[in-house]
């Protein structure tokens, strides 16, 4: 189960690493943690690092890490640029200057013209934008390969299975040029001639420029292992089964312009931008998309459905974006896909911090930040106060009026009893979470205060998974595939209603059949006698 | 140990007024209301809305069932506490007035002994309750199992609302209800100082449940 | 209800929990068609979680669990019992508690999860007492392993602690850090003892594992982990059914059926809560009851062709019973607060007393710290002594942060005459007997529970321990065990050494029943061990025929 994640992990870290990133072992040690509490225990701490099976990892060995370093890469190292703690206050003014500082130092001209770099930089370069792109992401089904493909993409007009973008010539893209891989990589069209499905989002990568695309390209058939194994073919419905009709899509589709220069001496601003845009591509997600599925430029960032879970306004908005989240804030949810108090990063999110941000420098989180948190406000329909200013802790005696039951009663319980009997353990009685927020708070929590609720749903039926640096972020999921508790869609439509209602914006009315349309897995094994 | 141990906090502010009406009713309403129906209305939500909480001001209103206010009175005394939840507090008394016919009458009549002396302490109290009638002593060991365990006519009436986990919360969560987060439990709690404090009652045999 | 058609599948198997649900598994996952019948019902985790708020006597770890009328288990270790009618001069020493439903009792145990010592498995070879399994520690251990994968077990580095059975493999996860009384305990026992603490092999999850969450120490291992990061056997039923395993509640057998050279086993028939009868063919069958009702099942199934009962040539069906009784103490601890009962139950054992050449005269054991959350038992305490208020509270919390409990787990030994037969007077609404067990603690435990004793008055004095409480008698440690014996004599034993009856070819028993003894660690690892050897012989059987 783990394997996959640690694998891929491990893997970005070996890329990441070559950008000069030093960064911590994936796997969670009780005895670090233990040791991060108040008094450290002397004999469990003595407890040498489990023997994990998990660690050794295929492409990081091909990953020749960081052997040969030079000035280019030191532009990425991470400096004493550690987000500030969470007691101290960090003023705009310098964090400003703190992500200024970090990342661009020997920047001599932003706009010159790139310099030729050696060949372990180029790779070390194109790594790291692997990572930054995400790449892996799609390209990679769960417990498959790395970049081999075959994870499916719900889209309104059916699954897009990601291809192999391994160097593989037959299988993957080996037989592909520098050119062809540019031409698929920012224009969407393949080396056979016909249009990729927008879902690969060309329409960002677009913006990158030559020669980050010469890196990357060098990095997937230099270290990249190929694989030769292909998946099986997108089948969509009309007409978007026409991959002939993307021709058309791709005309009218807005595209990012290409930079120019060296990506790695751009200004913070700059630099964030190109990584928001031409790298993360948060808009692939996080913009709303019109009637042709076209990213709508004038709401960028403004928040869109993804079918299932809903990437939320992330504009500057005060009531309906991030407004209120400082730049340490962001750069802290990025890094660690949490920040106390405000949110937790689960479904795609959480992959996109386990698989990508959370493997950036410092100054490009500092950068990513301080460029989001300008993009222009937009309201919201349906956030209209701060998603994470909802909601204070519950205080009511557990008054009991019944005794237990016999084990075959499995009668369904109401709102307040599920989250007695499935969440209070964890998130307390009062949601407040656990003390060291490793389980986070319920008020002030973007999931439970947003107007949409589709996200809590989302988080109750499949739990979160999330692992970035050494945490390994874990809530069970309660479909009917959870090995803790299977909760039917009145349950859960009954739990969300609670938590909204206690530590949210109010009841939101959840349906059993809106619970039913989201969970998209087989039905409850178990109990059978739910609902009788 | 502190001296004043911290009350169930109450969040006065959070009282709608329908709730405010909803609680001078449960005041107002009869004994057997309070043992039959008290166990099913105050459930959590419910309880949520009923008002008050907190009983600082024990209304004699006419037809309320007084000796119901009067465990109120005499449940703080013999805690030594200030305050005390009204919520828990009900459905306490309705489970000892359940569990023996005497015992709404031993009520009242420690509330009297309560109002006959100037009582400093609970376990001044007590050892006068003892000495008035040594039956009261069943009476003083319910109250105080139902406050402090949670449980009353042999019934869980609160479980981690109990005082014992109120008391004990630098330290230790009640079961099933840690939140400290993985491996918490590697860090030193704090010492506790050989008591110095004296019983007030005659001591009883002590019976473990067996499991 | 007419009884439905007759089903059928390669393999049938008796019982839900950890042991048949797990053979069930590794079957279907290998394409082998496999009807699972529990006698129980489908339960599922939230209603336990409040059914245990909801009870008042919180240490009663089978309260949680109120048995259906079809499938009764018993209701607490209380004797005289509504169910299992122990007699015998230690009868209250045989008072074991389990469950009976989907999963089994592995709801409730404390996830110990202890290899056999190589020793355990050749008592009578290397100290002439009881008897020698029909298989070596070595015959064992990948399955072993592949148990300790199943379940995910966290355990120490081989290489740091050697708990004595041999590894090839590291614990799947790492050991559990311990908690701050545990801690001092160790501490203590380094500093003032010969003897040594040791980190207990767990099946409780110190990282995500298996879609589960890492432990938060709730302390409730015992009746019911409220968050699953301890094992248990609905795990496996999920994986099972998952993999194509068909799984039918509330499905009583009461009859095992053979052909007419009674060599092989044809079917079984069971009772539906209204007593309506079903018939189950199959290939292969396992009967995976645990071990009382395994026992009673074989002899509730007697008939012409096997008057004693079925699998029961040699008469010892139902004899052999064992336990790991036990010596239980609570006392005040004059030192340091400790507040017992912050992480999980049972994490730290003394160990110095599995195995030994004094195993030739009286038996072995291992002793328990356990971290139990003490606040409930120091109120009542303090309230009985008559304190009130402040007083009352300055109590709760020195008894609350200075009670230590210590319990031992002591080796039996296989004795026919202690012995499992049917209730003549006490029957379930089925009509099906309870079973009545005859329990004389063996002379080998008795010196074995002295020896303990004196250990303990040594460990309360190094505490400055005062108001010691003996749990009158012998304590039960519900792992009975014996009561269809191993052995390579089908004259003396029931099954051989792959769990296989020596009476019908087809019918096979996965159960702490077949232990031959039963050592000192908690005995489920080594029943799903055994399972999942089990479920390599079918496959090999069933596969390449």
């Amino acid at each position: 189960m783990a394997d996959f994640r640690t694998l891929l992990c491990s893997a970005l870290v070996a890329g990441t690493a070559l950008a000069g990133v030093a960064l911590a072992p994936v796997a969670l040690s009780p005895a670090a943690l233990a040791q991060s509490a108040d008094k450290p225990a002397d004999k469990p701490a003595a407890q040498p690092a489990p023997a994990q099976p998990t660690v050794p990892a295929p492409v990081a060995e091909e990953g020749k890490p960081a052997a040969g370093s030079d000035a280019k890469t030191s532009d990425h190292s991470p400096t004493s640029q550690t987000p500030a703690p969470a007691g101290e206050a960090a003023t705009p003014a310098n964090s400003q200057s703190a992500a200024t500082g970090a990342a661009m130092a020997p920047a001599s001209g932003t706009n010159a013209a790139a310099q030729p770099e050696s060949a372990d930089a180029e790779l070390a370069r194109g790594a790291y934008l692997a990572t930054a792109a995400d790449c892996v992401a799609c390209h990679t089904k769960p417990g498959g390969k790395p970049f081999a493909g075959g994870l499916k993409i719900a889209t309104p007009m059916g699954d897009v299975v990601a291809t192999n973008i391994t160097p593989d010539p037959q299988h993957g893209i080996g037989s592909y040029t520098e050119a062809d891989f540019e031409n698929a990589l920012r224009h969407g069209v393949r080396k056979d001639g016909s249009y990729l499905y927008p879902v690969m989002p060309y329409v960002s990568y677009a913006g990158m420029t030559d020669q980050d695309v010469k890196a990357l390209y060098a990095w997937f058939m230099h270290v990249v292992k190929p694989v030769a194994e292909s998946p099986e073919e997108t089948n969509l419905s009309f007409p978007a089964s026409l991959r002939s009709a993307m021709m058309a899509w791709n005309f009218v589709a807005s595209k990012e312009t290409p930079e120019t220069g060296d990506s790695s001496t751009y200004d913070t601003l700059r630099r964030g931008r190109y990584l928001a845009n031409a790298l993360e591509h948060c808009g692939t997600c996080h913009t709303p998309r019109n009637f042709m599925l076209s990213e709508k430029q004038d709401h960028y960032l403004a928040g869109g459905s993804l079918g299932t879970w809903y990437a939320p306004n992330v504009t500057s908005s005060k009531t309906g974006g991030i407004g209120d989240w400082s730049e340490d804030d962001l750069v802290a949810y990025l890094r660690s896909g949490h920040v106390a108090g405000r949110a937790q990063a689960a479904g795609p999110m959480a992959e996109a911090v386990e698989h990508s941000t959370s493997h950036l420098t410092d100054a490009d989180l500092h950068a990513l930040a301080a460029f989001i948190l300008k993009v222009a406000p937009m309201d919201d329909d349906a956030d209209h106060t701060a998603r994470d200013a909802a909601g204070k802790a519950a205080e009511m005696p557990d008054i009991r009026t019944k005794g237990p039951q016999r084990i075959d009663d499995l009668a369904e319980m109401d709102g307040p009893h599920i989250y007695d009997a499935n969440c209070s353990a964890c998130h307390g009685h009062d949601g407040a979470g656990t003390k060291d927020h490793y389980v986070p708070s319920l008020f002030n929590n973007s999931t439970v205060g947003a107007g949409r609720p589709g996200n809590l749903i989302m988080t109750i039926l499949k739990g979160v998974d999330r692992t970035a640096g050494t945490e390994h972020a874990f809530m069970p999921g309660f479909d009917g595939q959870s090995n803790v508790q299977r909760l039917s869609d009145a349950e859960i439509a009954a739990l969300t209603n609670y938590i909204t209602a206690t530590f949210g914006t109010g009841d939101h009315q959840v349906t059993p059949e809106l619970v039913k349309s989201l969970r998209k897995d087989t039905p409850v094994v178990n109990p059978l006698a739910k609902g009788k | 140990m502190k001296k004043d141990w911290p009350c169930v906090p109450v969040n006065l502010q959070n009282v709608s007024p329908n709730a405010m009406r909803m609680a001078r009713l449960m005041r107002m309403s009869r004994r057997d209301m309070l043992m039959t129906g008290m166990g099913a209305a105050v459930t959590y939500g419910v309880a949520s809305g009923i008002a008050g909480a907190e009983e600082t001001q024990p209304s004699p209103a006419s037809g309320a069932d007084p000796v119901a206010t009067q465990f109120m009175a005499v449940s703080r005394l013999l805690t030594d506490r200030p305050t005390l939840d009204l919520r828990i507090g009900n459905a306490i008394y309705a489970g000892i007035v359940q569990s023996s016919a005497d015992r709404q009458a031993q009520i009242s009549k420690l509330h009297d002994l309560m109002g006959s002396g100037q009582f400093t302490s609970a376990s001044a109290f007590a050892a006068a309750a003892e000495k008035a009638d040594p039956a009261l002593k069943d009476v003083i060991h319910d109250i105080m199992t139902g406050w402090y365990r949670g449980v009353a006519d042999g019934k869980v009436v609160v479980y981690r609302s109990a005082l014992m986990f109120d008391i004990t919360k630098d330290a230790i969560y009640p079961k099933t209800y840690a939140t400290g987060g993985p491996f918490y439990w590697t860090t030193q709690p704090p010492e506790v100082d050989r008591p110095t404090g004296h019983p007030a009652l005659s001591p009883s045999k002590f019976v473990v449940e067996p499991t | 209800m007419p009884s439905e058609q007759t089903l059928s599948a390669d393999v049938v198997i008796v019982g839900s929990g950890v042991a048949g649900s797990s053979i069930a598994n590794e079957l279907a996952r290998a394409g082998i068609s496999v009807i699972v019948l529990e006698a129980g019902p489908r339960v599922d985790r939230q209603h336990f979680v409040e059914n245990f708020r909801n009870l008042e006597n919180k240490p009663s770890y089978q309260g949680p669990f109120p048995a259906v009328p079809w499938a009764r288990h018993p209701p607490n270790q209380i004797t005289p019992n509504d169910y299992l009618h122990t007699s015998g001069p230690n009868a209250e020493a045989y008072q074991q508690v389990y469950l009976r439903m989907m999963g089994g009792t592995t709801w409730h145990w404390a996830g110990c999860a202890w290899r056999y010592l190589p020793s355990d498995f050749e008592l009578k070879t290397r100290y002439g007492q009881g008897r020698d399994w029909a298989l070596k520690y070595e015959d064992l251990e990948p399955f072993y392993y592949q148990a300790e994968v199943m379940m995910g077990v966290c355990g120490p580095d081989p290489a740091k602690e050697d708990l004595g059975s041999p590894r090839k493999q590291p614990y799947p996860m790492e050991a559990l850090p311990i908690s701050y009384a545990a801690q001092q305990f160790r501490k203590l026992i380094d500093e003032k003892t010969p003897w040594r603490v040791v980190h207990e092999p767990q099946a409780r999850n110190t990282r995500p594992y298996d879609s589960r969450p890492t432990c938060e120490g709730h302390n409730n291992c015992m009746p019911i982990c409220p968050i699953g990061a301890m094992y248990n056997g609905s795990y496996s039923v999920y994986h099972a059914e998952a993999a194509g395993a068909k799984f039918i509640p509330n499905a009583v057998v009461y009859k095992i059926e053979r052909d007419s050279a009674n060599k092989r086993v044809t079917g079984v028939q069971y009772y539906d809560p209204d007593k309506n009868s079903h018939r189950v063919t199959g290939k292969y069958f396992v009967i995976a009851a645990h071990c009382i009702e395994t026992a009673k099942l074989l002899l509730v199934s007697a008939d012409e062709q096997s008057p004693d009962g079925v699998a029961n040539s040699s008469g010892h069906v139902g004899r052999n019973m064992m336990d790991h009784t036990g010596v239980q103490v609570t006392f005040i601890s004059g030192d340091k607060a400790l507040w017992p009962g912050r992480g999980p139950l049972e994490t730290n054992v003394i160990d110095n007393f599995r195995d030994g050449d004094w195993r030739n005269e009286r038996g072995a054991y291992l002793v328990h710290m356990v971290d139990d959350n003490q606040v409930d038992f120091a109120t009542q305490m303090a309230i009985s002594k008559g304190y009130v208020g402040r007083e009352l509270e300055e109590q709760i919390r020195y008894l609350s942060s200075h009670t230590v409990r210590l319990f031992s787990h002591n080796e039996a030994l296989p004795d026919p005459d202690n012995r499992l037969t049917l209730s003549k007077t006490n029957k379930d609404i089925l009509g099906i007997p309870h079973p009545d067990v005859y329990y004389k603690l063996p002379e080998y435990t008795v010196k074995s529970c002295e020896h303990t004793r004196k250990v303990f008055k040594e460990l309360i004095g190094l505490m400055h321990g005062t108001d010691e409480e003996w749990t009158p008698g012998y304590f039960p440690q519900d792992h009975p065990s014996g009561s269809t014996i191993m052995g390579t004599d089908p004259k003396d034993s029931v099954v051989d050494g792959h769990c296989r009856t020596h009476d019908h070819e087809n019918l096979f028993i996965a159960s702490s029943s077949v232990f031959s003894t039963v050592g000192t660690g908690n005995i489920t690892l080594t029943v799903a061990a055994l399972a999942l050897r089990v479920a390599d012989t079918l496959k090999k059987e069933l596969l390449h025929g």
